[in-house]
Order: structure tokens, then C-alpha cells, then sequence
């Protein structure tokens, strides 16, 4: 990265700003401020914009067709307004549902004839009273007739002259309209609100583009908004000067541009106070796992990218986690099934669930489980088919061996990881200041695993000694009296002895973490199993119904397995990569990403 | 007493407390991430995942069941008995305990997502932290039955 400042008279600037933009390397410092009222009002809209793409995608069911309103705005405004509209005739709908219940115990009448009847100088009553309630007098006061009746409820129609047929028991309602005059309103509103939806949803074959593309609009004018007013004016606002950054690679690329609008600037390279802005470079694989690194922090300028590093590893322990073959193929075949459809952005998340889903497999037949069944054992007498599997289980990763390989893996990473802090001692600040570091080294990878294999019989016990005490010493020399160079021999020793410490009871505790992989692995294996053998004996002896619960069963258990499994494989190895290893690599990050100026 | 007797109680306690252990930790995170549906509803899948993490406890529970469950056949002796209670107990507890406390800081998590701070990943890796002690738990429950 290079660091570029321009001088830009003020008349110009808006002129400059539009050109850096069409040139899109300048990665713009803006300074952390308030966001004005305008850009608040403008982030409130692209969280409104972004409900209205979900609402469309869902509403979505045919292939995408030319926008019919390619304006934002008034495209919003529109879906909006009809789904107002639906709101209302939606609210209408249920309280004309409501009316026409009311009025349905009556059945249907002529509202005509009641009125012709009440004119010729009867009064026609409609009266509801519980039976328990039920006066025979009624009848001499009126023409009484139970129209309907429900539970304890009868619905009653009186027809008397003179008075009307009053009394406490008695609840009269005003029946206007009978239960087919709502079926007709309701019918109407329904056909309304079937059109307004047939807009909307030929407003949803277009409508995610347009408002996506409001949304780069709106992002791109509050970013716009904030690199302008990170421009510092100087000699009395006639001058702004505006600071960012630019890779190196494409520098002369960028300086002609500049020199061909005449602007005034200066280049330079970073000075180690500087917080520059990180782009990370790595390999086509190592780039897939870009995504988990970023879930804690980038690297700062100053240290080595760990990207490259921590990945095959995590590939590893996910796999060693997860650890069944079955579920293995399931993913690499669904990532690949998934890599025909996908947007080209969510391509390279893909590839990485492919990766891993690749790794799970590979340990799934080294551990030897496929959906939970042991290689080769017969799944009702628990006996291996063949004999070789048997040895294979035996021989090749058994429980034991899984559990000593997890242990081993780990203690690779850490001594891996501080390698790596060796050499990014060396490169930021000098060899010298690795020297300490590397006699640590000295000890953990060869004074430790030479006593070790010493006493476990796997080499000569005195040779495995003679090697620990000479690397032992050979270590301890640089790392107890050499740790912070420049500095009395004695406050080094103190500090030496301070980092044993540290290095003793660090070591055991980040080695003894890697264990869990192996527990996983077990647990998820285990669980497997056991819905397996749930399956075979839960299920009924009756031909089809037993393997319908079986599927079910199987079904059931296996996706509960997966998802936990698929949880805790890709979380505890995200563990071991940002504690133990990111630690043993002296890593301490806080980068910010390189995210150029541009329109895009 | 029969020695029998003292494997079941441990197998009882294993399963149980490590299953109460989640109980109370997915709750916790539930009821978090309910709180911060209110505020936030658009990020329920990083809610979703969160509260799922202290769902292992009593997932170890069972699985270290099936492990010893190969012991409890027949007739056993003190030796084997007193080594599936202590076992039991070792899980049981530390499922318990880990699971709530796995739930706590979940929940803080949801919440401080719900508030729109993004520390996902950060509680992610926070999470995982007493989760450790339930897997040590399992571990000891599968080396004592390698031991038998």
C-alpha cells in the first residue's frame, strides 16, 4: 500500500471526487463522525428497500421479466400503495366474514318482503333468548316462530300488531341484510384483492432488480457523503487536502490518471505509525477461508497474513469433528449440486462447504463410520462381514488412535503457530528479536517430543534423553538471557523466567484443547449409531409400516446429528484457530479492509 | 445394596443433570433471543445458532450413556460400579454447570446482536469457552470405560 495525499482547490473538488470514483483504487480515510440526519434518513430507507426485496423474492414464481417501472422510487411508491390497498381489502374482508356469521342463523330471508310486511303496519321482531329462558305466554303477545336453533340458543321471529313483544329475557337485533347480500360484497372485495395481488405479483418478476439497484444508489451516495466530508480544508477553505490509500501494485496507473487532470499530490510508502488499510493476497484455496478469518479480525499491516496457514488446518479439524463419511458425501454432493445454481458471489462459501465436506469424508473412512454405521459391521448382529475390516477398525484409527492423533495434531498447530511468530518477529523488527523465540522453538519441537518418545519406549530411552538435554540447552540459552535485546542480562533472565511460566502452563492447556476433536468426533459418531439402532428396534414387525418408521426415525435422528455436529465442528475448530493457534503465532490484528472508492 | 444400584444413580445423574444443564442453557438463550427479536427480528438465524450451543450438554450426557452402557449388563462389581457413579457424577455436573453458563453468555451475545452490535463470531468463540469442560467430562467418562 501507498499513501497519496492530493491538494485539491475547492471549486474542483466535487469534479475530483466524481474522477477518483470512476477510478476506484483510492481507498478514501474517513474519519469515524456522526452520520447527518440525511444519511440516517437514507440507511432507513435501504432497511425499508431491503424488506421490500425479501417480500418480492418470496412472492416470486416465474422467471425474471424487463423492469415495467424502472424507477425506484416510484416503483416503491406503487408497491406500497398496493399493499395499502391489500391491507385494507384484506381487513374489509374479515369484518364482511364477521356480519355474515352474525346473520347466518337466520337463514336467508328477503329484506324486501320484511319491510313490505312492517309497512302494512306490523311490526317484525328478530329475537334471540337462551331455551332455559323460553316463555309459552310470548305466543299470546305475538306470532311467534323458532326460526333455527344452536346449542341452547334459539333464534326467534316475532310478527305482532300494536305492541311490540318486549321482555328482559328477549335480546332483539336489527337485521338489515341477509347472509347473501355480504356473499356478494365479500365475493367483490375478493376479486379486488385477487387483482391487486396479481399486480404485485407481476411487480415481483421484476421489482428485485430495480429496488437492488436503488439500494447500490442510496449505499453509494451516503458513501460518497462520507469521503467528501473527510477531505481537510486548509488555507481558508480555498484547499482541501484528502488522505487515503492505494496498492502498490496499480500505482502508476493511478499517478498518470492524476497527472493527466493535473492534480497536485504526493505519494508515499507507509511509516509504521501509519494504520493503513489491508488487502489480502492468497492462494485460490487459501481465499475460500478468507471469510472465516474475517469473523475475527484481520491482520494489522504489520504481520503476516495467518489465512494460508490456519486453513488446512481448519479443513482438518472440521473434518476430524465431524468425522463420518456419509454426512461427508451429503455435503460435497449438496455444495455441488448448489454450485450449479448459486449466485457467483455465494460461489466461493460453496467451495468451501465443498472443502470441507471433502474432509469430513476423508476422516469419516479413516475413523470408519458412514451415517453412523462401523465399516463393515453387520448393523443386526454387530458382527464385522469381513475380517479385514476388523483389522482395518483396529489397526488404522481406533478410539485410542484418534484420541493420541487429535493430541499430536494439536501440538503440530502450536508449534506451527510459533514458528510463524518467529518470523514475523524477524521480518518486522529483526532477526534479533526472534532469536528468543526460536530457542523456544528449540525446546517444544525437539527437547519435549525427544524425551517423550524416549519414554514411551519408541526410541532408545538414552538417546531420546541425550537429544532433550542438548536441544533442551541449546534452547534455554537464547530464550532465558537473549528475550528483549538491548536490555541488561539479568532483567532478560527475569523475563526468561517469566515466560517459562507462561510457556509451561500455556503449552499443556493449548495442547490439551486440541483434545475435544476427538470427543466430537466420538459423540457425533456415537449419536449416530444410536439413532440407528433406535431405528432398527423401535420399529413395529409389520412389512411396510416398519420401514416407513425406520425412514422416519433414521430421517429424524440423523438430520438433529447433522446439525449439531455441523454446529460444533464448524465452531470448536474456529476456537483452536483464534485461541490456541492465533496466540502461538503472536498474532494481534485490527486491521480495517482495503475498500476503494468507486461507484460500483 | 446391591452394586448395580450405585451404577444406575450414576447413569440417572449423568443424563439428567448434563440434560437440565442444556434445559436451562437454551432456555436462557431462547428467552435472549426473544427479547431481541423485538429490537432486531432480521437476524434470527444468528440468534437461531446461538441459542442452539448449549444444546450439547445433554447430547454428551446421552452419548457417555451409550458408552457405559455396555457395562451395565449382567452383574457388576463395587470396582465397576463406583466407576460409572463417579463418572456419571464427573459428566453430570460438569454438563450441568458449563450448559447454563454457556447459556449466559449467549444470551448476552443475542442481546448485544439484537442491540446491533455485530460480535457474532466473538460469542460464537466466547461460547465455546465452558463448553470444554462438559467434552472433558465425556472424555472422562469414555477413559474410565476404556480403563474397565
Amino acid at each position: 500500500m501507498k499513501k497519496v495525499s492530493l491538494l485539491v482547490y475547492h471549486g474542483e473538488y466535487t469534479n475530483v471526487l466524481e474522477k477518483l470514483r470512476n477510478l476506484g483504487v483510492l481507498h478514501v480515510e474517513v474519519g469515524e463522525s456522526e452520520l447527518s440526519t440525511e444519511n440516517v434518513a437514507k440507511i432507513t430507507k435501504i432497511n425499508h428497500l431491503k424488506n421490500l426485496v425479501n417480500e418480492m423474492d418470496s412472492r416470486r414464481t416465474d422467471e425474471e421479466i424487463a423492469p415495467l417501472i424502472s424507477d425506484g422510487e416510484e416503483l416503491m411508491k406503487r408497491i406500497e400503495d398496493l399493499n395499502h390497498q391489500v391491507t385494507i381489502l384484506s381487513q374489509d374482508i374479515s369484518s364482511l366474514e364477521k356480519e355474515k356469521e352474525s346473520v347466518l342463523p337466520w337463514g336467508s330471508f328477503n329484506p324486501e318482503t320484511i319491510e313490505g310486511i312492517r309497512k302494512a303496519g306490523y311490526h317484525v321482531q328478530f329475537l334471540i333468548c337462551e331455551d332455559k329462558n323460553w316463555d309459552e305466554q310470548w305466543r299470546e303477545a305475538a306470532d311467534i316462530e323458532l326460526v333455527n336453533q344452536e346449542g341452547s340458543e334459539m333464534f326467534l321471529m316475532a310478527v305482532s300488531r300494536g305492541d311490540k313483544l318486549t321482555h328482559p329475557n328477549l335480546d332483539e337485533v336489527e337485521l338489515e341484510h341477509a347472509a347473501s347480500f355480504f356473499e356478494v360484497q365479500i365475493q367483490e372485495k375478493q376479486k379486488e384483492l385477487d387483482r391487486v395481488n396479481a399486480s404485485l405479483d407481476e411487480i415481483s418478476l421484476y421489482a428485485t432488480k430495480v429496488l437492488e439497484q436503488t439500494i447500490a444508489q442510496l449505499e453509494s451516495e451516503i458513501n460518497y457523503a462520507k469521503v467528501f466530508n473527510s477531505g481537510e480544508k486548509v488555507a481558508d477553505d480555498k484547499l482541501v487536502v484528502l488522505t487515503g490509500w492505494i496498492p502498490a501494485k496499480g500505482q502508476e496507473d493511478f499517478t498518470g490518471a492524476l497527472d493527466q487532470e493535473a492534480l497536485v499530490y504526493t505519494i508515499d510508502a507507509p511509516t509504521p505509525e501509519d494504520d493503513m488499510p489491508i488487502k489480502l493476497k492468497n492462494s485460490r484455496f487459501a481465499r475460500l477461508f478468507e471469510s472465516i478469518g474475517e469473523l475475527y479480525t484481520l491482520p494489522n499491516h504489520k504481520e503476516l497474513d495467518l489465512t494460508p496457514f490456519f486453513a488446512p488446518f481448519y479443513m482438518l479439524f472440521f473434518g476430524f469433528c465431524l468425522g463420518d463419511a456419509g454426512y461427508g458425501l451429503l455435503i460435497v454432493l449438496g455444495t455441488l449440486w448448489g454450485l450449479t445454481k448459486a449466485k457467483p458471489k455465494i460461489k466461493p462459501l460453496l467451495w468451501l462447504g465443498f472443502f470441507l465436506g471433502l474432509s469430513t469424508t476423508i476422516m469419516g473412512i479413516l475413523g470408519g463410520t458412514f451415517f453412523g454405521i462401523m465399516f463393515g459391521k453387520d448393523a443386526v448382529t454387530g458382527e464385522y462381514i469381513q475380517p479385514w475390516f476388523k483389522e482395518y477398525q483396529n489397526y488404522v484409527l481406533n478410539t485410542d488412535n484418534l484420541m493420541v492423533l487429535s493430541l499430536v495434531l494439536g501440538y503440530i498447530q502450536v508449534v506451527f503457530g510459533m514458528i510463524l511468530k518467529a518470523v514475523n518477529l524477524a521480518r518486522v523488527y529483526g532477526f534479533k528479536y526472534s532469536i528468543a523465540q526460536i530457542g523456544w522453538i528449540i525446546i517444544v519441537a525437539i527437547a519435549i517430543p525427544a524425551y517423550g518418545l524416549g519414554s514411551q519406549g519408541m526410541i532408545d530411552v538414552a538417546l531420546g534423553n541425550q537429544i532433550a538435554v542438548v536441544a533442551g540447552v541449546i534452547g534455554a540459552i537464547p530464550a532465558l538471557l537473549y528475550n528483549t535485546p538491548g536490555k541488561n542480562i539479568l532483567l532478560n533472565f527475569g523475563t526468561g523466567l517469566w515466560d517459562s511460566y507462561g510457556m509451561a502452563s500455556g503449552l499443556l492447556g493449548d495442547v490439551l484443547s486440541y483434545i475435544r476433536l476427538f470427543a466430537l468426533g466420538l459423540s457425533s459418531a456415537i449419536l449416530g449409531s444410536v439413532f440407528n439402532s433406535l431405528a432398527m428396534d423401535l420399529s413395529p414387525d409389520t412389512v411396510v409400516l416398519r420401514q416407513l418408521v425406520m425412514i422416519l426415525i433414521l430421517a429424524f435422528g440423523h438430520s438433529l446429528n447433522l446439525f449439531m455436529a455441523l454446529l460444533g465442528s464448524f465452531v470448536h475448530p474456529l476456537r483452536l484457530t483464534f485461541v490456541e493457534f492465533y496466540k502461538n503465532a503472536g498474532f494481534e490484528g485490527g486491521g480495517h479492509k482495503y475498500e476503494p472508492f468507486s461507484s460500483k | 445394596m446391591e452394586p448395580i444400584v450405585l451404577a444406575y444413580i450414576g447413569i440417572g445423574l449423568m443424563v439428567g443433570l448434563s440434560g437440565i444443564g442444556s434445559i436451562y442453557g437454551v432456555s436462557i438463550s431462547g428467552n435472549a433471543a426473544i427479547g431481541a427479536m423485538k429490537k432486531d427480528a432480521s437476524a434470527f438465524g444468528n440468534y437461531m445458532v446461538l441459542s442452539a450451543l448449549p444444546s450439547t450438554q445433554g447430547l454428551y450426557g446421552f452419548v457417555g450413556f451409550f458408552v457405559m452402557s455396555g457395562l451395565l449388563s449382567g452383574t457388576v462389581d463395587w470396582t465397576v460400579a463406583s466407576a460409572i457413579f463417579g463418572a456419571g457424577i464427573a459428566m453430570g455436573l460438569a454438563g450441568l454447570f458449563s450448559g447454563i453458563r454457556q447459556g449466559e453468555v449467549c444470551a448476552s451475545g443475542i442481546a448485544a446482536i439484537g442491540s446491533g452490535h455485530k460480535v457474532f463470531a466473538n460469542t460464537m468463540i466466547l461460547g465455546v469457552f465452558p463448553e470444554l469442560y462438559a467434552i472433558l467430562g465425556l472424555l472422562v467418562v469414555i477413559l474410565i470405560n476404556g480403563a474397565l
